[in-house]
């Protein structure tokens, strides 16, 4: 395995006119519960460790549409290397605006934000050969939790704010979800959609 | 179903969202969300809740059964493949769902609703090899 190992087996290919590159996220995410998802329900691609094939939920959870606006959504939203002594992995962060002052938005989504610990599957524009690579999970090995919070009620965010959730050590630089474009967006789509 | 046949039935003559009494909207939007996971489509306009009713008129009639009526229902986040078709909780019919467990027995974990006669192996074997066993 590459990604334990350090052996790269594959190097940069030229650039592909069917594939060309795009900046940013669908405005579309869903954020789920962490402690929400069945992990023994959790599989991962045989032939590549950083997808995961199924994101199995326990009977009756959801996952939780995330929509943004304006022309970059999710803007600020990155990862950096984490340069520690002796293993190194990847900080990465999701940045999520909400525009509106809704106490009902406020009671149920960003408090608990304050202490909970969640996983995010956003769908990034550039998708990728055959658009398999379009669907991107963040929090999947340590969970993502609230590093930042950012309320003014002049300023962009007009009566809302920008949240930042943060997943440190992640030992993977990206997790895709789905072997194909078809099998993720059935997977996003159904854990969007489930039943409440 | 009925339900879903009584508003069905409110169209029959045409019109858009004024037939509906704000107790059948109520209905609609539940239907709706139990049986696509979505909200019905948020616009100004007024026949919203006539396309939500004749979509799920038309899901009605291509599945043959609504999601609370449903034996069979895959987790969310779960697909399971049938040849070169993913099936979801959406798209996954009890027939099909059935004949896929009976091939695949170790699957059940996958489902968040299955009929009781879908036991584990280990279960059934126990459940086989001491048939005189009552419930306490």
């Amino acid at each position: 395995m590459s990604i334990c190992n350090g052996i790269i087996k594959q190097g940069i290919p030229k650039g592909d006119c069917a594939n060309l590159p795009a900046k940013g996220y669908e405005r579309l995410a869903i954020l789920i519960n962490r402690e929400d998802i069945d992990f023994n329900n959790v599989t991962i691609s045989e032939e590549r460790a950083n997808v995961i094939t199924s994101l199995g939920l326990l009977a009756g959870k959801v996952g939780y549409e995330i929509h943004q606006m304006g022309g970059t959504p999710f803007t600020g939203t990155n990862a950096a290397l984490e340069d520690n002594a002796y293993y190194r992995s990847v900080t990465k962060n999701l940045v999520i605006a909400v525009i509106n002052n809704d106490r009902d938005v406020y009671g149920q989504f960003v408090d608990p934000l304050l202490n909970g610990e969640f996983v995010a599957i956003v769908e990034r524009k550039d998708k990728g050969k055959d658009h398999a690579s379009a669907f991107e999970v963040l929090g999947y090995h340590n969970g993502l939790t609230l590093t930042a919070l950012d309320e003014n009620a002049y300023g962009d965010y007009y009566g809302g704010g920008l949240y930042t959730l943060t997943e440190t050590a992640a030992p993977v630089s990206r997790m895709y979800l789905g072997e194909t474009y078809e099998a993720g967006k059935a997977l996003f789509d159904s854990i969007l959609e489930a039943e409440a | 179903m009925t339900q879903l046949t009584r508003l069905r039935s409110l169209l029959v003559a045409g019109g858009d969202d004024s037939v509906f009494s704000s107790e059948d909207r109520q209905i609609i939007e539940a239907i709706h969300w139990e049986e696509t996971g979505r909200k019905v489509r948020e616009c100004g306009c007024k026949d919203r809740y006539v396309d939500a009713v004749i979509e799920l008129y038309r899901k009605l009639k291509r599945t043959q059964t609504m999601t609370r009526d449903q034996k069979y229902i895959l987790r969310p986040g779960v697909i399971i493949w049938i040849g070169t078709e993913a099936y979801s909780r959406h798209n996954l019919t009890d027939k099909v769902a059935k004949a896929y467990l009976k091939a695949n027995p170790d699957a059940r974990k996958k489902f968040e609703r299955v009929p009781e006669e879908h036991v584990s192996p280990a279960v059934a074997k126990l459940v086989s090899e001491n048939p005189d066993t009552t419930e306490a």
